[in-house]
Formats: C-alpha cells, sequence, structure tokens
C-alpha cells in the first residue's frame, strides 16, 4: 500500500519534471523556429539586462506593440551575465546586453563581446561623450553619484568637491556602501583618472579614517542612516534620494525631508557621472533588431520615461559632468578594487 | 552478506556516472586549485584575506553556538513535554525554512530602520527622536543566519527523539531518572550524530551564502570569490578561494560522518509526553515562541506591512504564472535530487566499498560552492558540449543547431542537483542507516534483485525520510537565487527572480509581494512534512 502510494508519488513527481521541460520545450520551440525566421523577417530581439526596473518592462511592451519585434529577456548581475555571454561565445542566443555601468560595459568591449554598430539615430540621440568612441556600447541614462547630508548639522559649502570628502572633520560621520558595489568602483576609478593611483589611495584611505560604520546597505540605507543619527553625510546615487522624496511610504519620505543633496565635483572639473548602456553582441542573430531597440531606448519618448519613473538623468540633460571618458571607469576598475582592498574599504 | 554481483555492478556503473556529473561544477572548481601563485592571489592574501577568514569564523562560530542548543531544546521541549501551544508550535518552529535569508535580512534592516517598527515603538514610548540603532553587524548577521537555520537542528534531533532514542528514553526513565538527566545522557548523547548532520547543513547554508552578507557588508570567502571573478577578473584566484571553503566544507562531513559511526540504534517505542503546568508551561512556551517570533514571526510581519502598501501596483495576473513556475521547478528538482541519493546510498549500501563511499561523500560537495560559482562549473561544460554538436553537425550538414543545452531548463535542473543533491542525501541516509540492512539482504537471499528490494523493503521503510528530503529541496530551490538567475531561459521568471530584481531596485517594499509568496508556498508543504512525521509517530 505504502509502496504503491510511494511509487505513485514519484511517477506523479518525475511526470511533473517532464510536464515542466516538455511545457517549456514546446515554448521554446516556436521560438527557436521564429529565431530561425527572424534572419530574414525582424520577429524576435533577445535581451541580457542588469536593469529590472518596471519602467523598461513597459518599454519593451511598448517596442512590441510599435514594430512587432518580441523582446526576449533574461535578467541578472551585469557580472553574471558577461560570464554567460562569454561562455556561450559565438553561438549566445543574445541579440543586446544591458549593464547598469560604463566600466561594465567596457569589460564586455574588453572582452570581445560587443560590435560596432551605428546609425545616424543613435549618433543624434547620443550624446558622444555618453558613447563609447567606436561605438560599441552607447548610454541609455545618466546618473550622478552625489553627496547627501543632514541639513541640520552640515555645512553644504564644505562638500563642494569629492576630495572634500577625505577632510578630517567628518570623522566618523560619513556613510557610504560596500566597495563591492560597482558605482563606488566606478567612482574610485574617475578619482584614479583625475588624480593618479596615489593620491586617489590616499582619498579612499581617508573616506575609510572617516566612515561612522563598516560599510553595508544599499544607497537608500545611507540615507536612512543619515536621517537617524547614524552619519551627517553619505555617497549616494541622486535618483535614489528623488525615489525616497516620492515614495509612497510616509517613512521614507520624512527620512528624505531630512537629508539634502549636494552635488560635488572633481577640484574644479565636474560630477562625477556614469551610465547605464547597451550594446549589441558579437554574436547577434538580431543585431538589426537590436540597433531598433537601442534606437527606441534612446529616443526622446523613452528618455522622457525613465526620466519620469526612474529620476535618471536623460541623455540630453544638461549636467555638469567631469569630462573623463566613460571607457575610463572600466579600464581603472580593477585598480580601484585593489585600492579599496589595500586601504581597507571594505 | 550477499556477494556483489552483476546487478551491483550495474548499480556500481551508473552511480559512478551520476556522481561524476553531478560533481563536474565541483571538479571544475578543484582543476583550478593547483595554479601557480598569481598577483590577484598574492594581493588578495595580502589584504583581505585574513578579513574573509575572521569573518567567515566568527558566523560558523555564531551560528553554530546559536543553533544547537536552539534547535535540540526546541526539539527536546515539544518531544518530552506537553504545553499550551506545543501541538502547532510542533509545525511552527519549522517554519523559519520557507524564508530566504537575505529576505530576512531585509526585513530585519526594515524592522530597525528609520521611522521602522523600533523607531515609532521608541517614539510611541516617548524618547521623541530615532534610537539609531546599526543592525550591520557580523554578530547580528550571525543571529540571523541562526534563527533563521536553527530548523535544519530542529527537525532532525526531533525526529530522533521520536524514533530512535524512545525507547531507551522510556527505560531511562523507569530507571526513576529525571527529565534533565534523561536529556544530558540518553536522549542528547543518542540525537548527537543527527544534530551534527543538521548543524552541518546549517554551516553549509551559511558559506555559500551571498545575499545576506552582501547587504550586511560582511566580507566573507563568497565576497571573496566574487571580488576575484568579477571585478578582477581573476577566474584561478577565485576559483582557490572557493576550493578553500570546500576544504571548510570537507572538514565539517568528516565530523559528522566520525559522529555518526558510533551509533545504529532504532526503536519502535514512542516516548511518553510529561505534561507541563503553570510557570513550566509558560517558559516551555516563551522559550519556543523567541526563536520562532525572531526567525520567522517578525519579519514575516515586516514584509506583510510592506505588502499591504505595495501589493495593489505589484501582484498582477503574471504571479499566478510565477507562483505554479516557482512550484513545479521547485518539486521536479525536488523528486530528481531525492531519486538520485536513493541511487548513490543504496549503491553503497550494495556494494560497501571505500569507493562506493568516496562517491557518495563526493556527490555533497557542490551544496558547499557559492551558486554563482556553481553556476559558471554548468555553464563552461554545457557550452563545450553545444559547441561540439554544433561544429560536428554543422560539418555534417553544412548548417549549425545553436547551443541546444545551454539557457534551457535542463542546465537548470542540472545545476540544482549538483547543488541540493546533499541536501536530499542527508535525510535519506540518516534513514537507510536506521533500516537494519539485513532486511534486505533476507530479500535478496530470497531471489529479489536489488531494484526490487530497492522498491519494495528499503523505500517504504524510509519513506518519511524521503519525503522530508523532497521537501527539504523543494523549499531551497524555492528560495534559490543565483543559479536561477544566471541559467534560466529566456522570459523565464520565478517568485526568487522577481524579488531579486525588485530588491536590486532597493525597492524592497515591493519585493516583500513575491517574498511573502515564496514563504506561503514553503510553508504549505513543511506543515504536510510535520504531519507526516507525525502519522508515522502515532502508528
Amino acid at each position: 500500500m505504502f509502496r504503491r502510494y510511494l511509487i505513485l508519488s514519484l511517477a506523479i513527481g518525475s511526470g511533473l519534471i517532464f510536464f515542466a521541460c516538455g511545457a517549456e520545450q514546446k515554448e521554446a520551440e516556436p521560438m527557436e523556429e521564429a529565431a530561425e525566421q527572424t534572419a530574414l523577417e525582424s520577429g524576435i530581439v533577445n535581451v541580457y539586462t542588469h536593469r529590472h526596473y518596471p519602467a523598461d518592462k513597459e518599454l519593451y511592451a511598448e517596442f512590441t506593440k510599435q514594430t512587432g519585434i518580441e523582446v526576449n529577456v533574461v535578467s541578472a548581475g551585469a557580472d553574471e551575465l558577461i560570464k554567460r555571454l562569454e561562455t556561450e561565445g559565438d553561438k549566445s542566443p543574445a541579440d543586446l546586453l544591458i549593464t547598469v555601468d560604463a566600466g561594465r560595459l567596457h569589460r564586455a568591449m574588453a572582452l570581445g563581446l560587443l560590435q560596432p554598430v551605428s546609425t545616424p539615430t543613435l549618433q543624434e540621440n547620443v550624446p558622444a561623450h555618453l558613447r563609447d568612441k567606436d561605438n560599441n556600447w552607447y548610454g541609455l541614462t545618466v546618473r550622478a553619484r552625489i553627496v547627501a547630508y543632514a541639513p541640520d548639522r552640515v555645512d553644504p559649502k564644505k562638500l563642494e568637491t569629492y576630495s572634500a570628502l577625505a577632510n578630517k572633520e567628518w570623522k566618523g560621520k560619513l556613510l557610504v556602501r560596500s566597495s563591492s558595489n560597482v558605482y563606488n568602483q566606478s567612482l574610485m576609478a574617475a578619482m584614479i583618472e583625475h588624480k593618479g593611483a596615489d593620491k586617489a589611495a590616499e582619498w579612499a584611505k581617508g573616506i575609510v579614517d572617516n566612515m561612522a560604520r563598516t560599510p553595508a546597505g544599499n544607497d537608500r540605507d545611507q540615507i536612512k542612516g543619515i536621517a537617524a543619527g547614524l552619519g551627517d553625510i553619505a555617497v549616494v546615487n541622486s535618483y535614489y534620494y528623488n525615489m525616497m522624496q516620492h515614495s509612497d511610504d510616509e517613512a521614507e519620505r520624512e527620512a528624505a525631508s531630512k537629508v539634502e543633496i549636494t552635488f560635488p565635483h572633481f577640484d574644479g572639473g565636474g560630477i562625477h557621472i556614469n551610465v547605464s548602456g547597451a550594446g549589441v553582441t558579437k554574436s547577434a542573430a538580431n543585431a538589426e533588431n537590436a540597433i531598433k531597440l537601442l534606437e527606441f531606448l534612446t529616443s526622446e519618448a523613452a528618455q522622457r520615461k525613465f526620466a519620469e519613473a526612474n529620476f535618471e538623468y536623460a541623455l540630453k540633460d544638461d549636467i555638469k559632468y567631469d569630462g573623463i571618458s566613460l571607457g575610463k571607469l572600466g579600464e581603472n576598475n580593477e585598480k580601484a578594487v585593489m585600492i579599496f582592498d589595500q586601504v581597507g574599504w571594505k | 552478506m550477499i556477494r556483489p554481483g552483476r546487478h551491483a555492478r550495474s548499480w556500481f556503473v551508473s552511480t559512478a556516472l551520476l556522481v561524476i556529473a553531478v560533481s563536474m561544477p565541483a571538479i571544475y572548481v578543484a582543476l583550478h586549485v593547483f595554479g601557480g601563485s598569481n598577483p590577484v592571489w598574492d594581493h588578495l592574501a595580502a589584504t583581505v584575506l585574513t578579513d574573509y577568514i575572521v569573518n567567515t569564523f566568527i558566523l560558523m562560530l555564531g551560528v553554530a553556538v546559536l543553533v544547537t542548543p536552539v534547535g535540540v531544546l526546541c526539539a527536546w521541549l515539544i518531544s518530552a513535554y506537553d504545553f499550551p501551544g506545543r501541538a502547532w508550535l510542533e509545525w511552527a518552529l519549522v517554519l523559519p525554512l520557507a524564508m530566504p535569508a537575505y529576505i530576512t535580512g531585509y526585513a530585519w534592516s526594515g524592522i530597525f530602520e528609520y521611522g521602522g517598527p523600533v523607531d515609532s515603538l521608541a517614539a510611541f514610548l516617548g524618547s521623541g527622536s530615532s534610537l539609531g540603532i546599526d543592525i550591520f553587524s557580523v554578530y547580528f548577521l550571525a543571529a540571523l543566519f541562526a534563527f533563521v537555520l536553527y530548523p535544519y537542528v530542529y527537525l532532525v534531533a526531533r525526529s530522533s527523539f521520536a524514533r530512535q532514542s524512545a525507547g531507551l528514553i522510556e527505560a531511562a526513565r523507569l530507571t526513576g531518572a529525571g527529565n534533565w538527566e534523561v536529556f544530558r545522557r540518553v536522549a542528547m548523547p543518542l540525537a548527537r550524530p543527527a544534530v551534527a548532520g543538521g548543524l552541518a547543513l546549517c554551516l553549509m547554508e551559511v558559506l555559500n551564502d551571498y545575499g545576506a552578507v552582501k547587504y550586511f557588508g560582511v566580507s566573507t570567502f563568497t565576497t571573496g570569490i566574487f571580488r576575484a571573478w568579477f571585478a578582477l577578473g581573476d577566474t584561478g584566484a577565485a576559483v582557490r578561494l572557493a576550493a578553500v571553503l570546500m576544504l571548510f566544507v570537507f572538514v565539517l562531513i568528516v565530523l559528522e560522518r566520525r559522529g555518526r559511526a558510533r551509533t545504529a540504534v532504532s526503536s519502535s517505542a514512542t516516548m511518553r509526553r510529561q505534561t507541563l503546568r503553570g510557570k513550566k508551561a509558560l517558559l516551555a512556551l516563551i522559550f519556543c515562541l523567541v526563536p520562532l517570533s525572531l526567525g520567522f514571526v517578525f519579519p514575516v510581519v515586516r514584509l506583510l506591512t510592506w505588502a499591504w502598501r505595495t501589493a495593489s501596483d505589484v501582484l498582477d495576473l503574471q504571479f499566478v504564472y510565477l507562483v505554479l513556475n516557482s512550484f513545479a521547478l521547485a518539486l521536479g528538482s525536488a523528486v530528481l535530487c531525492c531519486a538520485a541519493a536513493i541511487l548513490v546510498l543504496y549503491t553503497a549500501r550494495l556494494q560497501r566499498t571505500r569507493l562506493a563511499g568516496f562517491l557518495a561523500q563526493s556527490a555533497t560537495l557542490g551544496y558547499s560552492i557559492p551558486g554563482a560559482v556553481i553556476a559558471v562549473g554548468v555553464m563552461t561544460p554545457f557550452a563545450a558540449i553545444d559547441h561540439g554538436i554544433d561544429g560536428l553537425v554543422q560539418s555534417l550538414t553544412g548548417s549549425g543547431t545553436g547551443l541546444l543545452l545551454s539557457g534551457t531548463l535542463i542546465a537548470l535542473l542540472y545545476a540544482y542537483l549538483s547543488r541540493y543533491l546533499a541536501v536530499a542525501f542527508q535525510p535519506v541516509d540518516a534513514g537507510f542507516e536506521r533500516t537494519a540492512a539485513s532486511m534486505d539482504e533476507a530479500a535478496r537471499s530470497l531471489g529479489a534483485s536489488p531494484l526490487r528490494a530497492l522498491l519494495q523493503i528499503n523505500i517504504p521503510m524510509v519513506r518519511t525520510a524521503i519525503l522530508s528530503a523532497i521537501i527539504l529541496v523543494f523549499v531551497d530551490v524555492l528560495k534559490e537565487l543565483p543559479l536561477t538567475l544566471i541559467l534560466r531561459p529566456f522570459n523565464f521568471e520565478t517568485l526568487a527572480t522577481r524579488a531579486f530584481e525588485f530588491a536590486g531596485n532597493e525597492q524592497l517594499a515591493e519585493a516583500a509581494n513575491p517574498a511573502l509568496l515564496i514563504v506561503a508556498v514553503g510553508v504549505i508543504p513543511i506543515v504536510y512534512l510535520n504531519r507526516l512525521m507525525n502519522a508515522k509517530q502515532a502508528r
């Protein structure tokens, strides 16, 4: 009796597996057929993305509506996606790689995973400093890494430069997330570009000495940390602050109301900016469609959507940026991480 | 004893093949250990390695020190006493298993955050301003892990008290020994090997966690592996770190084995429960409520308050698909892992050779390796096979096949198998050990084939163990993130990947919706598991 019961449940279980696989196969097959056809008829575009905002999904749906091209998505961290792309090699089904940081795009390019593409629309939509000089990748949205502070305890005039963050007066007052975070890595990479590795290391050491706590949490946690009095200043991406201001959580809005932001510069240079961006893969079987999607995402309407839904800056917003080539963020990334380890930025 | 015959050999061969296939990712990791010195490794060794080791050690020690008494004592209270609330605590104590550790981390940070419940309470009580409690520390994280993971110990200890040692406990009671005396001198020593097994699972979970340690800013081996691999682009250094991690786990497994060798008691007696009253009953109730509240109730309530606010924006029809997807995937891989565990362990039983035992052990190594590393260990061979087939077909027919296996559910299921075989292993192994080998030898001496002996004698005898194995893997896969995330096919989403997407956008309140659904889907089999264990005891 029990034996029968067990065998039955095993049978049902394995049946379910096959059902699950079978169902997936069935779904997959027409897709593959479609993929075969697309070379002729342009039906799909396969995207590996690190951007998984609801706004992005809505934009894909809009793109499909306008063009009839179906957007297939795998979303995961950029590092893992690049690894997957690398492993799959020239047979990878992915057509477009989207990351949230120019450094990662640069790495994908350096690994030979992207191909240069150029159209008049793309050249028009994406300003030169927000794309790769050889057109391997294009920026989609712009982000600024800036400083949040407690207006009741801090005079923003003392926070006009990134260098000032390392001043002794902030000892025990600075909040920042872990050095594993790519936004910090890129900020450091920019610092290296501006000041050289030695000066940048000195700066990072100063930051570590000023930390109010061992780096932890995400950017919003740093802002809440200021509101809670754990620290007085924090390094964050600007849109998180804006999102908190417009949060439907009263506590988040209140936290944001106790904090203000200021836009520091690199000693006379501009603000540290980064982009989320995209590149067409070398293996792309649907490169044409990938380009169409790129053009769509950089178009005026999509840009407005990014800015409204996520508070990111549009490509054409006039930001006084620091003037370095975004590719440098990728080139200096490894050096940046090593300096973090050396100075003890956890 | 029956000589291993023709049958046994085919069992051995299929097991060997399975084990080799399953340990491929681990082998891939191990192969990279012997690289020469390289700059990234030297850099890590000179700067952060000590930090990784110290943090990993603190976490493991903290978890072990908390999880063992909490798990064992709760199990003892539930098994040996009757007190108000016991009946539902019996299953409720398992609930934290349904919580992914990183989600619990988010929830606890939400409890202590600015304007969160603790702050509001303080304001209500008149403290005025925010308390500014900072929970991001390695000690808090160790406690958090402990209260999420203690059910592993609780489950095995309870089943040990209920079955293995009940007869001896009753006998000890007859000699007039007090309950504490019985616990200390009879029940605990008998349960020790099982507890060691549960503890080993807890510690492996701690070792391979990435989400929670990252959020808490506690650098462990996993942090280092990711840093070396991705940020510094050095596979060799990353994999060498993973290998050191595997060494940790190997030591754990050996310790656990050594503890187990001594016991082989099984009993059909059931333990009588003593009724507690008054203060003692209250104390027992409170003792059990503490881990349940910290590991489950408080974080879930926090998630609920978030979900309450965001559900209308987030929940849509697609969530039905997410639930079904997650459920089918978790159940399928659970059955697969369990079948594989039975195959491997039964072969070890048929063969009783060192080699078979060694094979059985190697099959479980994958559990120690962080998911993202396994993922690469899975992608690499699959891509190689795919490229091979593609090349071959191309040369024969002139048009290639593309990638056949990479990015399909088959690759994902295979990855789960590599990773979670160890989870299915523990209960099935313990179950097999409880049943006398003489039974199935008797069956086979009467002419039954090993397969028949397995299906008719062994599996029915350990069916509870098998179902526990299925459920444990089910819950683990339901929560699983890194493998699912990176190996999944296009447009394939689960509750866990959806929770990740929101959490990645720092939209924790929105992430609470899929997270709660994970818990809800996980709770059902957990409650069922408990029913099953009780039914067994009652008979």
